[in-house]
């Protein structure tokens, strides 16, 4: 069965609007309240757990079919951002004050379930979590939904705050940033973490359909908890599932996961180096942050926006270059298809590939 | 839509509440989490130490099947893995090393096991298992969950898929537990099962919304046999109903 993406959206530190990623604006910002971590918090007004405010916010105003709805959230954190209060209160001895669903609300699930309920949902709900790779499964997943006529459509949901946990936690295995995330640069020092939320949604195909989701792939490395393997044989072969039976040079522009740290970066312009030299290739992390279990949806959202325009957006902090096709042309050539990738903790590779219907 | 599969082999650790010395949440909550698991030589002493709780007990629910994976299959073998609480009792403890000593003093190891999918790469490194990894979380109804998402994935790629379901379930998530009212006695375990295209375990044709174990059925009466063991310790290690078939 072929699939489409029929709408999307994302928010970002730079606001919904693709526009600031073309225009190589940066969300960073240092923030001495996280003891001057380099931070992109948006702005929300609202009651409800920050994850979910995040996501309702990205999903204000799409209107869906509500039965046979799936809905498959990425998320890394959960609740984590309120779960972190109650912690603490409780460390340091003071009485929490919270509502008896607090707890509950801090497990992964309850996104899921918030979400669906928010659009009165009938189909099978699930949250996936495979660290930074969650957003990219999750696309496939929902696909699978659909193809096996689980669901009539299927919403994707990526959605990752800021918290405490990833902030500091990556600052203690030393891979954060000092200067500010700069992809693929020869003196790129680490990333930085943002929040964001994005969305889309996956349904069959139809004849007036614009994007075309080919397939999603994924791969272990089975190597090492935190480290990509060197050269990307894990990756290599998530792209080549991704793309199924289309041929790699028909792949005109990746969106890659460039985080900016030294061995995923590494890793990652090795394999595009390899097998996919001639495409063009973008990475927005230094405008957004690592969005973590969001990533996988933005940068497919950034990857449709940017078929459907026709432009590649600047590498944000991009001095150096190492030696990949990072390029912010197309060399004169429509995207027909485009790639989108993530690799996360645990070895773990991801590859979204979008085909142009009119291409 | 009829989803089936076949259930090669199952297997499940210290479901039903092993590990756990006392488990009355009427009273205090002292719940004291664990006997010390032993380690499978397939883990080296010093990657075994270094994993946690949660991820030993995967290790250990897994082991029995790996013996009937053959080693060509390895390469294309699905991983599904399930939890609900998932890392938390590990995250909370990275959170206390970043309260007690600051940002310079919290751990790294806590922090690269709290994420959800740890258990699963640990099983991926020991077992050079190369394909595709899913972690997912769906509250109460995660074991079903996540066997329904590997059985669509097996009809779909026609390839083996490993599940694993598992909690920890520690004193921080009893407290949680308790706290949000919730009821029942929640324990530590660990279930897993090897699936390959083929017949035995089915989705009703009918099934619509949120997974209720209600829909899954089995047969024939060997392969009811296995999906009912491993169930049943799914069922206490997620707290939810089921049913199983023979036909």
């Amino acid at each position: 069965m072929r699939l489409q993406v029929s709408r999307w959206g994302a928010l970002t530190a730079l606001g919904a609007d693709f526009e600031a990623i073309c225009e190589g604006r940066s969300g960073f910002v240092a923030d001495e309240t996280w003891d001057s971590a380099w931070l992109a918090p948006i702005a929300l007004r609202t009651g409800v757990p920050r994850n979910l405010a995040l996501a309702l916010n990205a999903l204000h105003g799409l209107d869906v079919e509500a039965r046979d709805l799936a809905v498959v959230v990425a998320t890394t954190t959960g609740g984590m951002v309120e779960g972190e209060l109650a912690i603490e209160e409780v460390f340091f001895g003071r009485v929490p004050h919270r509502p008896p669903d607090y707890y509950w609300n801090t497990l992964l699930h309850h996104l899921a379930d918030a979400i669906a309920a928010h659009f009165g949902a009938t189909g099978p709900r699930l949250v996936v979590s495979t660290a930074c790779t969650s957003g990219t499964a999750a696309i496939g997943i929902a696909a699978d939904y659909v193809r096996s006529g689980r669901a009539k459509r299927a919403l994707v949901v990526g959605v990752d705050a800021l918290c405490k946990t990833t902030v500091f936690g990556f600052r203690s295995l030393g891979v954060y940033t000092r200067q500010g995330c700069r992809p693929f640069d020869r003196l790129r020092d680490g990333m930085g973490i943002g929040e964001a939320a994005g969305w889309l949604l996956v349904e069959p195909w139809e004849t007036s359909s614009k994007i075309e989701l080919l397939g999603v792939g994924l791969s272990s490395d089975a190597q090492h908890l935190t480290a990509p393997d060197p050269l990307g044989a894990g990756l290599e072969r998530a792209i080549r599932v991704a793309l199924g039976g289309t041929a790699l040079e028909r792949v005109d522009h990746v969106n890659a996961h460039a985080t900016g740290t030294l061995q995923n970066d590494a890793a990652e312009a090795a394999v595009l180096k390899r097998i996919l030299p001639d495409a063009a290739v973008s990475a927005t992390k230094g405008a957004t942050g690592h969005t973590l279990g969001a990533a996988g949806v933005i940068e497919a959202v950034f990857t449709i926006e940017s078929m459907l325009r026709e432009v590649i957006p600047p590498v944000v902090g991009l001095q150096q270059p190492l030696e990949v096709a990072v390029s912010d042309r197309l060399r004169g050539r429509h995207q027909r298809v485009a790639l989108s990738l993530n690799l996360a903790f645990g070895g773990h590779n991801a590859a979204v590939a979008f085909a142009r219907a009119d291409r | 839509m009829r989803v089936e599969v076949a259930v090669r082999a199952s297997s499940c650790w210290g479901a039903w509440s092993q590990g756990f010395v006392e488990t009355d949440l009427g009273a205090d909550l002292r719940v004291r989490s664990g006997a010390e698991l032993p380690r499978p030589d397939r883990y080296p002493a010093g990657n075994w130490r270094r994993m946690s709780r949660l991820a030993r007990l995967c290790a250990l629910a897994t082991e029995p099947i790996i013996s009937v994976i053959a080693p060509t299959e390895i390469g294309s073998l699905s991983l599904f893995f399930g939890s609900m609480a998932g890392e938390y009792s590990t995250g909370v403890a990275f959170l206390h090393t970043l309260f007690q000593k600051g940002p310079a003093g919290a751990s790294p190891l806590l922090f690269q096991n709290a994420v959800h999918n740890a258990p699963s790469a640990h099983f991926t490194i020991a077992l050079g298992a190369t394909g595709p990894v899913e972690t997912v979380a769906a509250g109460l109804d995660t074991a079903f969950s996540t066997l329904e998402r590997a059985m669509l994935a097996v009809n779909l790629r026609g390839t083996p898929a490993l599940v694993v379901i598992a909690e920890e379930c520690g004193p921080e998530i009893q407290k949680g537990l308790v706290f949000a009212n919730m009821k029942g006695v929640f324990t530590e375990g660990a279930a897993a099962f090897l699936l390959e295209p083929g017949r035995g375990l089915w989705l009703d044709d009918q099934l619509k919304g949120p997974l209720n174990m209600d829909e899954f059925g089995a047969g024939p009466a060997s392969d009811a046999a296995r999906v009912d063991a491993a169930v049943r310790a799914l069922s206490g290690v997620s707290g939810s109903r089921f049913r199983v078939c023979a036909g």
